[in-house]
């Protein structure tokens, strides 16, 4: 009697599984996966580069860039033209790159120097113009090249799937006039006779100087360069 | 004289008390024996499923089957489409739609036989919301439900060889990513979109059984 009462529950189970299996039996049941799956998002870049920055764009805020120091002693060394003008020319470099189909335009503006600086010094306005290379960025290009007018300049085209990268090259050129001051050198006298005589007036009787502030204490002089995307592009 | 001779082995001579207790040994390995056969033939056949059940004076009987055919996706906003292999090629806008067609090919034979369809996408990026539905013969048979619902079609009745789509529509808050133009592209560029996996089971609803299916569409 012990025996069948242990041998109880043994049963019980084994009719459970039984029972079991016999109610999933009737039950269809499947799965089919694909392979991993992923897509793209889309990418922008925009950066600024200078000789000695490079300005990198995280959002859609413009970018400034600056010149100063270098480029103020880089003018009063080159020295003035036949105008009495100093002048110094300036690479710049915006690239770009986008995907996604979004198309990239931007605008470049070179600000004023202050007046009471070595760029600025004269009020006369930089100029800006595109070149085909940084190399290319010289006083002597300056003339009869396309000046910039300041809108917007036409980037990366909307509606390209794949990504694509480009890279423009501009030139400023900033020019300044400093205090001249000329002056001839003569001289005077009379003869033993009582005759007045004048020394004669030539090169080497006549000096000049061009008056700037300081190149040292030069400040900041900002290029605002400002990312535009396209209707299409929702950033 | 006669000669007696015990022998335990006998039963004849086996008291009462010592018989009783070696039946009920043999039954319980009899029972354990069924039981794990039955349970061992229930997980062999579980995945291909092919059977015949009576429920009252009602017969249902019927195999079912099904694998995936050609994966299709595109971009509404971008005008753009392809098969899968490229997928991993769309770069997708904020906000942009992305639609996946997965055929199934599929077997459904018998009677009364409803099935529950249901779409996983386990790795989808955090944000991502959409809907899913099935077409038979560009008709919806299950109208668009979430991404991690299931739905059962109506009930399948003879033979249903054939082709079904099933249309996943996400939106992925695929945010713009922001480079250094003169680097090259950062893997971070892309998505992982996990993998997208379809479900069917076989319902016991509707006619025949106690529980009415729900209604799909």
């Amino acid at each position: 009697m012990k025996r069948l009462l242990l041998a109880a529950p043994v049963v019980l189970l084994a009719v459970v599984l039984a029972l079991g299996s016999t109610t999933t039996f009737a039950l269809w049941s499947t799965a089919v996966s694909t392979p991993p799956l992923e897509v793209q998002r889309v990418v922008i870049g925009f950066s600024v580069s200078t000789t000695h920055e490079t300005k990198v764009a995280n959002s859609m805020k413009p970018l400034e860039t600056t010149f100063g120091l270098e480029e103020a002693d880089m003018m009063l060394t080159t020295g003035p033209n036949d105008q009495g003008v100093f002048t110094v020319a300036v690479p710049l470099s915006v690239s770009m790159t986008t995907s996604g189909g979004c198309g990239i335009d931007y605008k470049v503006t070179p600000s004023n120097p202050d007046p009471a600086s070595v760029l600025g010094h004269g009020g006369i306005p930089p100029i800006i113009f595109p070149v085909s290379t940084p190399q290319e960025c010289t006083i002597e290009a300056a003339k009869g090249a396309n000046l910039h007018s300041g809108g917007v300049v036409a980037g990366i085209g909307h509606g390209q799937p794949v990504q694509d990268t480009r890279t423009d090259h501009w030139c400023i050129v900033y020019q300044a006039k400093g205090q001249n001051y000329i002056n001839t050198a003569t001289a005077v006298g009379r003869t033993q006779t009582g005759e007045l005589i004048t020394s004669p007036a030539d090169a080497q009787s006549s000096w000049s100087a061009h008056l700037f502030p300081d190149p040292w204490v030069e400040p900041s002089t900002v290029v605002t360069t400002t990312p535009i995307f396209d209707s299409g592009c929702p950033i | 004289m006669t000669s007696y001779t015990r022998t335990p082995k006998n039963r004849a001579d086996r008291s009462p008390c010592r018989a009783l207790p070696t039946r009920p040994r043999k039954g319980i390995a009899l029972l354990a024996l069924a039981a794990a056969f039955l349970a061992v033939s229930s997980v062999v056949t579980f995945a291909l499923w092919k059977t015949q059940a009576t429920q009252g004076a009602l017969t249902q009987s019927g195999t079912m089957d099904f694998r995936l055919g050609e994966s299709t996706w595109s971009c509404p906003e971008q005008e753009i489409s392809g098969t899968f292999p490229s997928l991993d090629q769309l770069v997708l806008q904020p906000k942009q739609t992305l639609i996946i067609r997965q055929e199934i090919l599929g077997t459904f034979q018998g009677d009364n036989l409803a099935i529950r369809f249901g779409v996983r996408f386990p790795s989808l990026p955090e944000g991502t919301t959409g809907s899913w539905h099935l077409e038979r013969n560009s008709v919806q048979i299950i109208s668009p439900r979430g991404i991690e619902e299931s739905a059962i079609t109506r009930d399948v009745v003879g033979v249903e060889n054939g082709t079904w789509i099933l249309q996943a529509t996400l939106s992925i808050p695929a945010d713009v990513i922001w480079v250094d133009p003169s680097q090259p592209v950062a893997e971070s560029s892309h998505i992982p979109l996990g993998i997208f996996t379809i479900t069917a089971e076989q319902e016991r609803c509707g006619f025949g059984f106690l529980d009415p299916c729900e209604e799909s569409s």
